[in-house]
């Protein structure tokens, strides 16, 4: 099965009856665009009318039409004072032509919407897609990649939609207080609109009094249909009458079961389907990930007939646009997860400090200023989902994977090798084949050791002097912060800020933690001053309220802490937030075929702990196949000689009441095979090449068994021998016997090895011996399936057979995905 | 009735082709994942054509079986004059050679097992058929990574199934007769490496041992006698090694016919030769196949000074008499001085071991 992102790319009829009616090929009009674009800038491509030209030169039918979208797009570009990249100036052409031709014949542009659909659907036998209703001219969605400047287009149609008609109010919604502050400051800078955000404007009751083109900034959280209780809840019903006109940020949201209110919300804001024509607004919805809500059948074909174009992620990475990415995730069984959790940490702080070293290179410097780029000094962000310190099931565990990580940057603070050690690990993975790092720093690290890396590390992330002691401080300044510093003397020097929900909650865990934690009075937000020339923070922990809105070139490197399948939309926001980058001059381009250190520089790190999502999402970016498997089965055509015949052989297994298995005598270990039993780590990577995703796996272990061995006598024999006997009797082997001493032995003296990372033997609680127990229990059961099969093995038997009976196949089939 | 034109894979509809239309494996197939092989047992043959959006099987070819495939094709046809004719087998000289993906994980396919391990399904069988002398070799073929870590080397099973096993077999099956007449039927296995060699050769367990037990990596050559040579670039640089080796014996392929004599169903008693006798110390002290087979391969095949095949083993015997009759039982040097075949030394091992039992 295709992903949403997939399938629907290849349903956007919308688009496609668009670009129709304006006689274009949209993958020429790109390309024409993009050409445009980069050989002379965005704004003189509008501005001299070259991206008009350009469709115009494209187009196969009438090319007024497209003459007449260019001046909306234009009137509502200078309005707004934007100069649109290639994408932005396409997606508002269609969107310009879709407005007109709702609002001048709505009946004949339906009619013309589906005779389009209807050829089209003859050519896409595997999607069905309703016919087009006037509710559906009631909504537009923009899909458009983080940082392609879908903010922009969305002000831009503010402007085209004002001056195109009349509207009792403008709503724009968004996920978030803070994403309404920044909405409502880029509004008030085009100085073209009225702008009322709430509530840091006034309260609802100043609602009533607003100019109808006041364009009201309201996040989601304050919207219900009832007021509740005495808070800053609106209720709809303020917004009854008239003909609304909505716009919502971060589209996507809406599409879970709980936040499904949310979208009724925003429909029956925007009047769909309202029966009164005086109460039949618009709605528009923008994000960069429709592709993953369109994932349920339900919104699956709303979003098909509403989506304008797609400048999703593929594209708009395609196009140069923001930082290359590299991503890495290390994943073993979980009886291994804090050595796992250790070794991707110092691997990320290895790369981490690797583009900060570059960043602080006076060559590098010199380079980035003769190019023109725009470079912000690197930033490691470890991320996670939910509020960090919050009281529900999701956040405690968040909280204890901050706490895991606080715990991680104490220790490699306070003990003397701790970095180096876990950076020999690191190499030697590499060494293995295994690198949890990107090309680019293994090579960077050539002939370096352990000890001087964790020395230019201490020295270059954490700004760590001779003396220093680790520490934690609520900011008292600040709420919600909590700053990692290192005390010095009377002085403190934070090298990193933590962004807290609660920070009772997060205190609590670090207290229990036997973390320290202290407050400071004076020291002002740290989080607020990230963006200084002189901000000594390099390091930010932080949770879910990062991915929305938060507005910063920093990031350079990403840590996911803790991500699940049901948060996909947020994680790709968040990999929007690293990757974004601000180029040459501003333009969102990284160049193209650096090497070295400014190839560091422009490309993400993506370090993933306990997630796979990640992965999952970056694979459907490049898929392009919508998931219909065509299956067909044919005849193999025998070609064997007749004569002389060909003969082969036939491995017969024995009979099971034929041979029995008796490991009750220690004897039997003497002839078994070596059983080894692995659990090394799993790397995965990925980065974009130049034909979509590369993807690479490799293992990362070693061989513990002399460490295994001297734990054996503590474990719970009773336990594993229990495990032993549900095994004989799920897999029905009632012809072998053993009893509880034959384990005991087995693991005390028989042949294995155990690989895994280093400190899977060590006990420290009563989870590590869990772990440890049922390791013993793996390995006991691959002895005794050892023995068994060494005894069934015997009793097999060879026969010659005629080379037709061989197994040669009959049939054969192949399955063709659609492309 | 099925449209049997051949269709294009990619359009609208997906048919079952002809396979006398198909390209050939050799040719440039970048398109199809079904594919004629002059000289199958049955067509089409099937490609893995990844990211192609096309799956098929059963026995889909990787890239490294593909190049296999076409390699042995065109080594034997370097005028490009392949057989496309229907139940044509390809032409070695006077012999024929038949070829057949082996589909795994079906009882009724070729495979084979050693110690306690899993079946192992090689990848191809080829016939290779000498009607003059009446013999048909069933050989086996099987390109493969084998840089498997510290886990592999000589003991991996299908190394060692690839070496001894097959004359576990010959013992079983027995003489065979094809249509009515006695035929020679020789078993034998090659493993086509897929890594290279240097990846291979500094593996700790594939190391050999010399003369005075010093492990060196083995040569490309020894490699080859213990049954595993390289896929290269060019297929006459190790094409012709495969079919020697389905075809033609070396001298550890004498050694380990002699020692699969001690798993078979009638063991040897008595040792007329000193090779026999060193055998029978090594069945004896292996706890597995794969250990008996590891322990032949590194102390057989480095050679000494003069070239001579076996070094190590002999070296290793004569020790070990120096060690026994050193030592203060005055017995053994007394038996040893008695003893008329000085140049046996490991026949004289198990003489003094089962007096010294007895």
């Amino acid at each position: 099965m295709a992903s949403g992102h997939a399938r629907l790319k290849k349903a956007l009829v919308l688009r496609d009856a668009l670009a129709h009616e304006l006689g274009l090929d949209l993958p020429s009009a790109m390309r024409g665009l993009s050409t445009v674009e980069d050989t002379m800038t965005a704004e003189l491509a509008m501005a001299d009318g070259n991206y008009l030209a350009q469709l115009e030169s494209l187009c196969r039918g009438d090319a007024a039409l497209l003459t007449e979208a260019d001046q909306a797009v234009r009137a509502a570009c200078q309005t707004v004072k934007l100069a649109p990249r290639y994408a932005q100036y396409l997606s508002l052409i269609l969107f310009a032509h879709w407005q007109k031709c709702r609002s001048t014949d709505e009946g004949a542009f339906l009619e013309r919407l589906n005779a389009f659909l209807a050829d089209w659907a003859q050519k896409n036998r595997s999607e069905t897609i309703s016919p087009f209703t006037a509710d559906d001219l009631q909504f537009a969605a923009f899909w458009m990649a983080t940082g392609s400047g879908k903010t922009h287009v969305l002000h831009a149609c503010i402007a085209m939609l004002h001056s195109a008609g009349t509207w009792d109010r403008t709503i724009l919604i968004t996920p978030s207080e803070n994403l309404s502050r920044q909405h409502a400051d880029k509004l008030r800078e085009t100085k073209a609109f009225d702008v009322f955000a709430y509530p840091m404007d006034g309260d609802a009751s100043s609602l009533g009094r607003l100019h109808p083109d006041t364009v009201i900034v309201v996040d989601i959280n304050k919207l219900a249909e009832t007021k509740k209780g005495d808070g800053v809840t609106i209720p709809t019903s303020v917004f009854r009458d008239g003909r609304n006109l909505v716009f919502v940020d971060e589209g996507h949201k809406g599409q879970r079961s709980e936040e499904s209110v949310w979208k009724k919300l925003q429909s029956d804001l925007a009047g769909i389907g309202d029966s009164q024509s005086d109460h039949r607004g618009m709605l528009i919805e923008f994000s960069a990930t429709f592709g993953q809500v369109a994932e349920a059948e339900a919104t699956f074909g709303r979003y098909a007939k509403a989506i304008m174009l797609d400048y999703a992620y593929d594209r708009f990475h395609a196009d140069l646009y923001g930082k290359d990415f590299w991503n890495v995730k290390l994943d073993g069984h979980h009886e291994t997860t804090e050595e796992i959790q250790q070794t991707t940490l110092t691997a990320a702080l290895i790369a981490y400090w690797y583009q900060l070293a570059s960043f602080g290179k006076s060559g590098v410097q010199k380079q980035i200023k003769d190019r023109g780029l725009r470079v912000a000094k690197p930033l490691w962000v470890l991320l996670g989902l939910s509020v960090i310190g919050g009281k529900n099931a999701g956040d405690k565990e968040q909280t204890s994977d901050v706490i895991d990580v606080l715990r991680y940057l104490d220790r490699a603070l306070s003990e003397d090798d701790f970095i180096a050690e876990g950076t020999t690990n690191v190499l030697e993975a590499a060494r293995q084949g295994a690198s949890l790092l990107p090309k680019v720093v293994t090579d960077g690290l050539q002939g370096m050791s352990a000890a001087a890396i964790q020395a230019r590390i201490l020295n270059d992330v954490f700004g760590w002097q001779d003396g220093d002691v680790p520490l934690f401080r609520v900011l008292k300044t600040s709420p919600g912060e909590m700053g990692l510093g290192l005390r010095r003397g009377d002085s403190v020097h934070y090298y990193g800020v933590v962004n807290v929900g609660d920070v009772k909650g997060l205190k609590d865990g670090l207290e229990a933690a036997s973390l320290e934690i202290e407050d400071d009075a004076f020291t002002p937000s740290l989080f607020a001053n990230l963006e200084l020339a002189n901000s000594s923070v390099n390091l930010l922990i932080g949770s879910r309220r990062f991915a929305e809105g938060w507005d910063n070139y920093r990031a350079s490197s990403l840590t996911l802490l803790r991500l699940g399948q049901n948060e996909g939309s947020l994680i790709i926001q968040m990999f929007g937030r690293v990757v974004r980058f601000a180029g040459t001059n501003g333009n969102g381009k990284r160049l193209r075929d650096v090497k070295g250190d400014l190839a560091a520089l422009q490309t993400a790190f993506v370090f993933g702990l306990k997630s796979r999502y990640l992965q999952t999402f970056l694979a459907g970016l490049f898929e392009n196949g919508i998931g219909e498997k065509t299956r067909t089965d044919c005849d193999v055509q025998d070609w064997l000689p007749e004569t002389p015949a060909l003969l082969s052989i036939r491995a017969v297994s024995p009979k099971q009441d034929t041979f029995f298995v008796d490991l009750r005598d220690a004897e039997w270990l003497r002839s078994v095979n070596k059983v080894v039993v692995s659990y090394a780590a799993g790397v995965a990577t990925a980065r974009i090449g130049q034909d979509g995703l590369d993807e690479n796996a490799a293992r990362v272990g070693g061989d513990v068994t002399a460490a295994f061995k001297q734990i054996v006598h503590l474990l719970d024999m009773d336990s594993i021998y229990s495990d032993l006997v549900q095994w004989k009797a799920i897999g029905k082997r009632w012809n072998i016997r053993f009893d509880r001493n034959t384990a005991n032995t087995a693991l005390q003296s028989g042949p294995y090895e155990v690989w895994a990372l280093p400190g899977f033997c060590s006990i420290e609680s009563i989870q590590d011996i869990q772990r440890l127990q049922i390791a013993a229990s793996t390995v006991a059961r691959k002895l005794f399936e050892s023995a068994y099969r060494k005894i069934e093995a015997k009793h097999s038997s060879y026969e010659i057979i005629g080379a037709s009976d061989s197994g040669i196949p009959s049939q054969y089939f192949k399955e063709v995905t659609n492309a | 009735m099925p449209d049997k034109s051949q269709p294009n894979l990619f359009g609208d509809r997906v048919l079952c082709p002809d396979v006398q239309n198909l390209p050939l494996i050799v040719s440039a197939t970048s398109n199809y994942c079904e594919v004629l092989a002059p000289g199958s047992v049955y067509q089409p043959l099937l490609l893995d054509q990844q990211g192609s959006g096309v799956v098929s099987g059963p026995g889909a070819l990787n890239r490294e079986e593909e190049k296999f495939v076409r390699d042995l094709i065109t080594y034997l046809y370097p005028k490009k004059d392949y057989p496309k004719a229907a139940s044509t087998p390809l032409v070695w000289g006077k012999r024929k050679i038949w070829l057949k993906r082996n589909i795994e994980k079906d009882s009724k396919s070729f495979r084979l097992r050693v110690d306690s391990s899993d079946w192992y399904y090689p990848d191809f069988v080829i016939w290779i058929v000498d009607e003059e002398s009446r013999t048909q070799t069933f050989g086996f073929a099987d390109p493969k990574g084998l840089a498997l870590g510290a886990h592999a080397g000589w003991g991996e099973y299908k190394v060692v199934c690839s070496q001894i096993v097959p004359h576990f077999l010959h013992d079983e099956i027995g003489p065979v007769t094809i249509d009515g007449k006695p035929w020679t039927f020789r078993i034998r296995g090659v493993l086509v490496s897929t890594s290279s060699f240097d990846g291979l050769r500094e593996q700790r367990k594939f190391l050999v041992r010399d003369l005075n037990d010093v492990t060196h990596p083995p040569t490309k050559y020894q490699f080859a006698q213990a049954r595993i040579v390289f896929q290269e670039q060019l297929a006459e640089d190790y094409i012709p090694d495969v079919l020697r080796l389905l075809t033609e014996d070396n001298e550890l392929d004498e050694v380990l016919k002699l020692g699969a004599e001690f798993f078979g169903k009638s063991a040897p008693v008595k040792f007329s030769s000193e090779m026999q006798a060193d055998l029978a110390i090594r069945h004896r002290i292996a706890r597995t196949v794969s250990d008996f087979t590891t322990s032949i391969i590194e102390d057989y095949v480095w050679p000494d000074a003069n070239g001579k095949f076996g070094a190590r083993a002999r070296q290793k015997r004569q020790d070990q008499v120096n060690r026994i009759i050193t030592a203060p039982d005055p017995s053994a040097r007394a038996l040893w001085e008695a003893w008329q075949d000085k140049d046996q030394p490991s026949r004289f091992i198990l003489e003094y071991l089962s007096e010294t039992i007895e």
